[in-house]
């Protein structure tokens, strides 16, 4: 039965989002462009209002009609008319009354004819022309008459006509820009230009379920627009937001194509909830020029998300339609990329020294010294042939790989039916030299809004994301990778005489080249498919002026195919005195195929009624019901086969039967919620924000399955004031505050069922049986942890934006944070403890933004910057009790900084076996210090009691997610010419670097010789296995600290009159790179510093991009 | 206007299909419930082998199992989740066999493994432990045997079946508790499964007295070999005499510690002195009981009586010929290996051992000692020691170097010139081990390096290449015992299918030999020496002597993890592995093809091997001690 419902469900939800790609479908003719004004028609209506009418005529007649005035609106015609044009109609329709019509191209613009002898008498048209700074024709622009009704729109050339009386006013006004109150004169042709407001309270910002005019925000959010991510092109929309967004932090730690995505965390905290349209997606595979905007809900605002939002809420919202003439877009870049720190390999000089010194010291029999003074000089030298310096990295690395964006979009419509579509294209290669393969991603999307009957919108879109990865058999996020790389001796020849044997390079994988060649390795595959389908209907109610009911759902579904086919060839060394191939060994990793493929989907649906309106001038108000629920399924396989016979064949069949294998995984969840929220408004000035969810979530047992998540902030808009409106000095000053609970339910599902699952297997009587183990005890009583968080923040515009900024902070509590209780329940108890709700946190912090923008002349500025701070502290966690104060100094966590690092302090190196002797301190782990040499690390007793052991240890530092993160954004414009840079960085974090375990240049370059015995040397005595050298300590943890130029772009826009004779409304050809310029504490360690922790040489680097693109309008 | 009125059902529809419970009543779909488990004989039995699989001690003392990238529920020592070397490395399918043999004096880490102990064997194991552990995983094994010992009597097995399966279970219970109180001295005995409600001595419980954990694993074992049967219906389950074979060896080490330790105060570590007889004499009779009542015997079937070298092959195959008579209980490997897809029915032991070209990398990672190649007598009875003096002053063949000493020596321990499979053998004939390191011109100057070569003659033979290539020191020994000639050991790890034997018959003659001597009784312990060194083919001794037996326990037992154990319950240790260790170099005389030997005393370098006083017992730990504070540490630490 159970089942029977699911299906049913499943089936009407699919009907429905094909029926809404149908009606989307058939939308589209409506925007061909016809001549439509000799469109005929008959038509017989009698005693109908004007509204009536012409959403009668609208449908044949493809005009947009515009009813300046409710009263003609409401006015009763009759009309009867054979074979007429529009014309015709509307002329015999306003016989006699006291309306009169405009058509300028296909919008028709209605008014009240005023009959007042005065004003006739004094009347008249003026025109004009409206235009935004780049004197582009803004379309649809209001201009009315201050005081009064009447008005009109500007056409698609931006112009307009409009009958005046002879003294007064009239407004302009756009969404977006800033509002002109423009004195009527003398003249009749008026020119006016519209400022861009994108930062002004006008602006709409996305929030949860919804929008709000920025003005009326009373939550921490912060938003960015489309054209601030897609200044260079990227792949990896993540890698667009650092230093973008205040309160946002991002760090990469990776540059593999398709894998590049920066780690986000809102205040430090963890990953956020990543909603894109209105559902959780990730949108790392999302392209920058899909995004219309991001908002970030930093406080109590990310409330309304409940359960999943208490790390807070990133909002993508992607491009629709606009009601305007149909124009296409097109973008299309090449890019180069670059490592911003390459790591280089050891020559065979170096290597062969390191031995040299590390035997010695370690006092090993001489007589195996490995290589002679003489012979590393040869291997220096690099000609003698039995004294090989083969560069292995440069042989399978590339200097520069190459990537390309491209993408055209069109959109369009009318205000009945609006549509946008858009199709993009990725290619980021590797930097493997040798057939590495890379990342390719197809993006589509469709979307349409039409309004189906009047006050019936159905909004639908369709998202389809491809993305192809294809790389070598190898992973190039597994260390081996690197290893290779990094562990191909140069001793070694590159290539033999008999080019088909590999040569050997002393790698467990054989050599480099082979590890970075498709060709050769083996290849690894995936392909996924991300199909997002989804469809509302919203309805107004006529009756009831601002209210609205709408349904929505959404398909999500990812389907994703894997295929790995590894080869192992045999490598070979060659003694050329007896013309002989050796071999030596095969590649560590056996001949496999593995196929598998994966399917999961989640399905949501939201219901919601909403009202929002103005009474009385002065109260705003705004309510939303909501309810949403989302079934979320998954499920998989894998297969593979080893020994493969032959590597000519990819597929399972050509692999040996008695090692083929398989496995499967399944899961389900499902949540449901209701969400409220009320806003209110008192003359714009006084604001209020409540919100209130309920969830439930699958994941949690019945009876503690339903949470609760409120919020409330106010706002008070002091700028609104009377004393304040008409100050010159103050645009707008807004002080705010909220307080908000929320949740974080990323824990594992089913953690309260005990349960058993199949691991290893056992051999009986030469059988092979699987066994089952336990996967642990179960809390009945687990759910999500709360997060309780307080918010306080001002907004300012002084001197008409000549600065404006936020200033805000921030304090949130965190309990029932999911932990198990290993440390103060004895490892005796034996059981995988269940997670409980244990541990508590809090976190503060504040961001500052600031900008000013303005113009001289044709030269165009905007600045802003921003700076944020967060630290998280524990509150109370699960631990010992500790009796000894060493202990929980070190080992504890309550009370303390969650990023605080412990460990020994070093002072440097020791230079010499008397400063071994004079050491009033012995090393009790080393059993005193006959073990210390010059060259080992001095650590310093720290508590004066003359041992150095774990008592000594102190905090050395802080994790690596930066406390500090800032961001510079600069935007310049003169004439044709732009210019856009964002400088971000970081400070107030560590990280710990270990030069000795590749054998990279860094290692022997900074390595401690017997010769220079610098205290300072970054890697300590060859050939020391003193495990003191390695204890954990400020040696090799580094206060790590950068500003890099993250993006830049300098772009050229060609004139008016050049575009014209091309027949474009637009083209502009850019320049642009990221990371181009990065200053940084690690540099001296030769690491990038948003690398990984540990060994920096065992990654894909970060890439340098610089790219050459056009983008153009039709 | 009125399509909304078709439009509208649609979406009340919608709303009235999803409103159903199944929303958030989801059940997990890759687990089986508590309730499905206990009542499905299959299910019960699957959840008992994955004990023995968890209790990976049984193989070497290896104290993890590998089963995936991830981990396993078995690494759960805190080390685990960052320490590749711990949960990895010391597995029982990767480097943990391996490692009671390089933290011995039987030889020397070389290189490769991921896991080693070097800075172990130089310092001791130090106060946070960290090494050689078996505490966390123990406590989770015995947990689950104490669930499964707790519900099977409810369960729906036959009454047979579920006596023999409980008692199984007791048997892995005791194999851990042996494997700790061999480690840590007395620990919680823990016997009922704790709940997160238990009462605070059990969730907080203290350490039982060293003495108490002996007994409870003698009485335990005693008591299930009563009720197993000696012979399961499936090979590989433990056995009547698997239980009296560890009755046996606990009972011996008990005696062990009773007379050459020390008692502390707190009876926490030691046993009192005057229970030392008792132990023996319970080990002098269960180890009676096996050899005269078992069905076992020393592995003799391939020796031919006329050809002294057949039983080369004879003690080769008593490690390689499953389901032999010398087996008291193994654990059989065979299948996948983990890569593709396999499960933990294979380890990696010719991996790390094989020698050159038919292992990957050098193979090679614990080399013997020349100690204890010295060890091995010659053939006629005479010491193997080596006028060192007098070795390094000539020219030597191999032949004449090695030949005739015991025949377990060639079966244990390869060096140069030992024959193997597509060994590269620029010196020898075909399918030789190709050792040396250095060769001297005939202008008599010495060539070194691996890139060197004289007149097509390689400096650096064949198996020293990758040592001499990345610096790294070897003895001039590798280990033969166990090692399957036809293993494929060019694919990864965990490709060796060769059964481990946890109980085989000479130990448990040497046991017998050992407690008999220890109880006065010289003619029985003379008699069980001389049998196993008559399977080998030396001559009787005449007389015994404790040192002879132990001799005689390195030999026959060696790189089987007895030698670190038994150094440590002798209190041995503090002198045996606080000292330097020797190994050779092979260098070849260009010449006469002869070799020069040179025989360097501090083959460890600077990391001269320490055992400190305290090393006789692991520390707790006092991240074990913070969270129990009912723990006390062991002395020293």
């Amino acid at each position: 039965m159970k089942n029977k419902i699911q299906e049913r469900f499943s089936f009407a939800g699919i009907v429905f989002l094909l029926l809404i790609i149908m009606f989307s479908a058939n939308s589209v003719p409506v925007h061909a462009q016809t001549n439509i004004s000799q469109t005929r028609k008959s038509i017989k209506m009698t005693n109908v209002t004007v509204q009536q009418l012409v959403d009668n005529l609208g449908a044949d007649f493809k005009y947009s009609f515009f009813i300046v005035d409710e009263q003609v609106g409401r006015t009763t015609v009759s009309v009867e008319k054979k074979n007429a044009t529009i014309r015709e109609i509307l002329d015999e329709a306003f016989q006699g009354k006291d309306i009169i019509y405009s058509v300028k191209d296909k919008n028709i613009t209605i008014s009240l004819k005023k009959s007042s002898p005065k004003q006739e008498k004094t009347s008249k048209v003026i025109s004009g022309t409206i235009t935004d700074e780049n004197l582009q024709p803004i379309i649809g622009a209001s201009i009315k008459l201050q005081d009064t009704s009447t008005g009109t729109v500007s056409d698609l050339d931006g112009k307009f006509n409009l009958e005046v009386s002879d003294r007064g006013k009239i407004i302009v006004s756009y969404i977006g820009y800033n509002t002109q109150v423009i004195n009527i004169s003398e003249q009749l042709n008026y020119r006016i230009i519209l400022n861009e407001n994108t930062k002004a309270l006008e602006e709409i910002i996305v929030v949860g379920y919804g929008t709000q005019r920025k003005g009326n925000l009373t939550g921490s959010i912060s938003s960015v627009k489309s054209d601030k991510l897609t200044t260079a092109p990227i792949t990896n929309v993540t890698n667009a937001l650092g230093g973008q967004l205040p309160g946002l932090k991002t760090k990469q730690s990776s540059g593999i194509p398709g894998a590049d995505a920066s780690k986000l965390s809102i205040r430090g905290f963890n990953s956020p909830l990543i909603i894109v349209d209105g559902v959780e997606t990730n949108f790392n595979n999302i392209d920058a020029s899909q995004i219309e905007s991001i908002s970030v809900l930093k406080d109590g605002a990310a409330s309304i998300y409940g359960a999943r939002a208490g790390n807070g809420v990133v909002l993508v919202t992607l491009k629709r339609g606009s009601s305007s003439k149909v124009s296409v877009s097109a973008n299309g870049s090449v890019t180069i990329q670059n490592s911003t720190n390459l790591i280089r390999s050891g020559s065979s000089g170096q290597r062969a020294e390191w031995e040299r010194e590390a035997h010695i010291n370690a006092n090993l029999p001489a007589s195996q010294i490995p290589w002679t003074l003489s012979q590393i000089q040869k291997f220096y030298n690099g000609n003698d042939p039995e004294f090989l310096n083969t560069d292995w990295f440069t042989a399978a690395i590339r200097p520069w790989a190459p990537q390309q964006n491209h993408n055209v979009s069109v959109t369009g419509g009318s205000e009945k039916v609006k549509f946008y579509s858009y199709l993009g294209y990725n290619n980021q290669e590797t930097i493997s030299r040798n057939d590495g393969g890379g990342y390719n991603r197809i993006n589509l999307q469709t979307t349409m809004d039409a309004v189906i009957i009047d006050g019936l919108t159905l909004s639908s879109s369709f998202n389809y994301i491809k993305e192809n990865r294809d790389f070598t058999a190898m992973n190039l996020a597994s260390s081996n990778y690197y290893y290779a790389l990094y562990d191909s001796d140069p001793r070694y020849a590159l290539s033999l005489p008999d080019k088909t044997m590999l040569s050997y390079a002393g790698s467990s994988y054989g050599n480099a080249v082979f590890v970075s060649s498709r060709k050769l390795a083996g290849y690894s595959r995936s392909d996924n498919h991300n199909l997002r389908i989804n469809g509302s209907l919203t309805y107004d109610i006529k009756e009831i002026k601002g209210l609205k009911l709408k349904a929505f759902v959404n398909y999500n579904g990812y389907f994703g195919l894997s295929k790995v086919f590894r080869k192992q060839p045999g490598f070979y060394s060659y003694k050329a005195d007896i013309d002989e191939y050796i071999f030596e060994r095969k590649s560590q990793d056996p001949t496999m195929l593995a196929h598998g493929t994966s399917y999961s989907e989640d399905m949501t649906q939201q219901y919601s009624i909403s009202y929002e309106n103005t009474l009385n001038e002065d109260h705003q108000l705004s309510v939303l019901a909501l309810h949403e629920r989302i079934n979320y399924k998954n499920e998989g396989f894998d297969t593979q086969r080893g020994n493969l016979t032959t590597s000519v064949i990819d597929q399972l069949f050509a692999g040996d039967p008695t090692t083929a294998s398989n496995g499967s995984y399944a899961s389900e969840m499902g949540r449901s919620s209701f969400v409220g929220r009320v806003n209110y408004g008192y003359k714009n000035r006084y604001l209020v924000e409540t919100i209130f969810r309920a969830d439930a979530s699958a994941k949690f047992p019945k009876d503690g399955r339903w949470g609760y998540f409120p919020s409330v902030s106010l706002g008070w808009v002091v700028s609104q004031e009377d004393f304040l409106i008409n100050s010159k000095i103050i645009d707008n000053l807004k002080i705010r505050g909220s307080f908000g609970q929320s949740g974080d339910d990323g824990i594992g599902n089913y953690q309260y069922y005990a349960g058993y699952a199949y691991d290893m297997s056992y051999i009986l009587a030469d059988k092979i049986y699987q066994g089952l183990y336990s996967t642990g005890l179960a809390n009945s009583r687990l759910s999500w942890e709360r997060l309780s968080i307080y918010n306080g923040g001002i907004d300012f515009s002084f001197f008409k934006r000549k600065l404006y900024g936020t200033v805000e902070g921030f304090y949130r509590l965190r309990t029932g944070i999911p932990g198990y209780r290993t440390e103060s329940l004895p490892s005796t108890f034996g059981a995988s403890l269940p997670l409980e709700n244990l541990n508590s946190m809090d976190s503060r912090g504040f961001e500052l933004e600031a900008g000013t923008s303005g113009k001289y002349g044709d030269f165009n500025y905007d600045i802003s910057a921003n700076i944020s701070w967060a630290r998280s502290k524990w509150v109370s966690f699960d631990e010992p009790v500790y009796t000894d104060a060493d202990q929980k100094r070190i080992y504890g966590y309550s009370g303390k900084w969650t990023d605080e690092r412990y460990g020994y302090v070093s002072d440097g190196l020791f230079t010499s076996m008397d400063e071994i002797a004079a050491l009033d301190y012995t090393y009790v782990d080393l059993g005193g210090n006959e073990a210390l040499k010059t060259g080992d690390v001095k650590y310093l007793d720290m508590n004066d009691d003359k041992k150095l052991d774990w008592r000594d240890q102190v905090k050395i530092g802080q994790g690596t997610m930066p406390n500090w993160m800032y961001g510079l954004n600069m935007n310049f414009k003169y004439k044709n010419i732009d210019l856009g840079m964002l400088f971000q960085g970081a400070f107030g974090y560590t990280s710990y670097i270990d030069l000795e375990s590749a054998p990279t240049t860094l290692k022997y370059e900074n390595r401690w010789t017997e010769k220079e015995n610098s205290k300072y040397s970054l890697v300590p005595r060859p050939g020391s296995k003193n495990v003191a050298n390695w204890w954990y300590s400020d040696y090799r943890n580094h206060n790590a600290s950068y500003v890099r130029l993250k993006n830049m772009a300098l772009g050229y826009e060609l004139g008016k009159k050049a575009l014209e004779t091309i027949k474009l409304s637009k083209l502009r050809i850019y320049v642009a790179g990221t990371n181009l310029f990065t200053l940084s504490s690690l540099a001296k360690y030769g690491v990038d510093p948003e690398a990984p922790e540990g060994t920096p040489a065992y990654y894909y680097p970060q890439q340098r991009t610089v790219s050459l693109g056009v983008s153009l309008n039709y | 206007m009125k399509k909304i009125y078709y439009i509208l059902p649609i979406v009340l529809g919608m709303i009235n299909f999803s409103c159903t419970d199944d929303l958030l009543d989801k059940q997990p779909l890759d687990r089986y419930t508590d309730a499905v488990v206990w009542e499905d004989p299959a299910l019960i039995d699957a959840f008992l082998l994955t004990q023995y699989a968890y209790t990976p001690v049984m193989i070497n003392d290896a104290t993890t199992m590998f089963s995936s990238w991830n981990g396993s529920p078995m690494n759960r020592d805190p080390r685990a989740d960052s320490n590749l070397r711990y949960w990895f490395g010391n597995s029982a399918q990767t480097f943990g066999p391996g490692l009671t043999i390089e933290i011995s004096d039987e030889a020397k880490y070389t290189s490769g493994a991921w896991a080693n102990l070097v800075p172990e064997k130089a310092w001791g194991v130090t106060a946070d432990g960290g090494m050689l552990e078996w505490w966390e995983n123990a406590y989770y094994t015995i947990r689950n045997l104490n669930e499964f010992i707790t519900k099977v009597p409810s369960s729906p097995l036959s009454n047979d079946i579920k006596a023999t399966r409980l008692a199984e279970a007791r048997f892995l219970r005791a194999y851990c508790y042996f494997a700790m109180v061999k480690r840590y001295g007395g620990v919680p005995l823990l016997t009922v499964v704790p709940q997160l409600d238990s009462p605070k001595e059990l969730l907080y419980p203290a350490r039982n007295t060293e003495q108490e954990v002996w007994d409870f694993v003698l009485n335990e074992t005693k008591e299930i070999a009563g009720i197993l049967p000696s012979v399961q219906d499936e090979y590989g389950r433990a056995t009547r005499w698997a239980a009296l074979s560890l009755y046996g060896r606990a009972a011996l080490y008990a005696g062990s510690i009773a007379k050459y330790g020390e008692l502390n105060e707190n009876k926490l570590t030691g046993i009192p002195a005057d229970l030392a007889d008792d132990y023996f004499d319970k080990a002098y009779k269960a180890t009676e009981e096996i050899i005269k009542d078992g069905p076992f015997d020393l592995y003799q079937a391939d020796i031919n009586a006329n050809d002294v070298n057949s039983r080369i092959q004879n003690f080769k195959n008593v490690f390689l010929v499953k389901r032999n008579i010398e087996t008291i209980m193994a654990k059989q490997h065979g299948g996948q290996s983990f890569d593709p897809g396999g499960g933990t029915t294979t380890w990696s032991w010719d991996i790390c051992h094989a020698p050159r070209p038919s292992v990957w990398g050098q193979g090679n990672y614990q080399a013997p000692y020349l100690e204890l190649v010295e060890e091995f007598e010659y053939i006629d009875g005479r010491s193997g020691k080596l006028d060192r003096d007098y070795v390094q002053s000539r020219l030597w063949t191999m032949k004449e170097l090695w030949a005739d000493r015991d025949p377990r020596f060639y079966a244990s321990i390869w060096t140069n010139g030992t024959p193997w499979r597509d060994a590269v053998a620029s010196n020898f004939g075909k399918d030789t081990i190709n050792f040396h390191r250095g060769l001297i011109k005939p202008d008599g100057t010495m060539l070194t390096s691996f890139s060197n070569s004289y007149n097509g003659m390689p400096a650096v033979g064949d198996q020293s290449y990758f040592h001499a290539s990345t610096g790294i020191v070897n003895t001039g020994f590798g280990i033969m015992k166990y090692l399957d000639p036809s293993a494929n050991n060019m694919i990864w790890l965990m490709e060796s299918r060769t059964d481990y034997s946890i109980f085989r018959f000479a130990e448990t003659l040497l046991n017998y030999a050992e407690a008999a001597y220890e109880l006065g009784k010289t003619g029985d312990a003379l008699n069980a020496v001389n049998r196993i060194r008559n399977r080998a083919g030396l001559p009787d001794l005449q007389s015994i002597d404790m040192e002879k037996i132990r001799h005689e326990r390195q030999v026959e037992l060696a790189f089987e993890n007895h030698r670190y154990w038994d150094l440590r319950r002798w209190r041995q240790a503090e002198t045996k592995l606080t000292r330097s260790f020797s190994g050779i170099q092979y260098v070849l005389d260009y010449n006469t093809r002869k070799y020069k030997i040179l025989i360097h005393d501090e083959i460890d370098g600077d990391q001269e091997p320490t055992f400190p006083k305290r090393c006789y017992y692991l520390p707790i730990t006092k991240a074990r001690i913070s969270q129990n504070k009912n723990l006390i540490e062991n002395p020293d630490y």
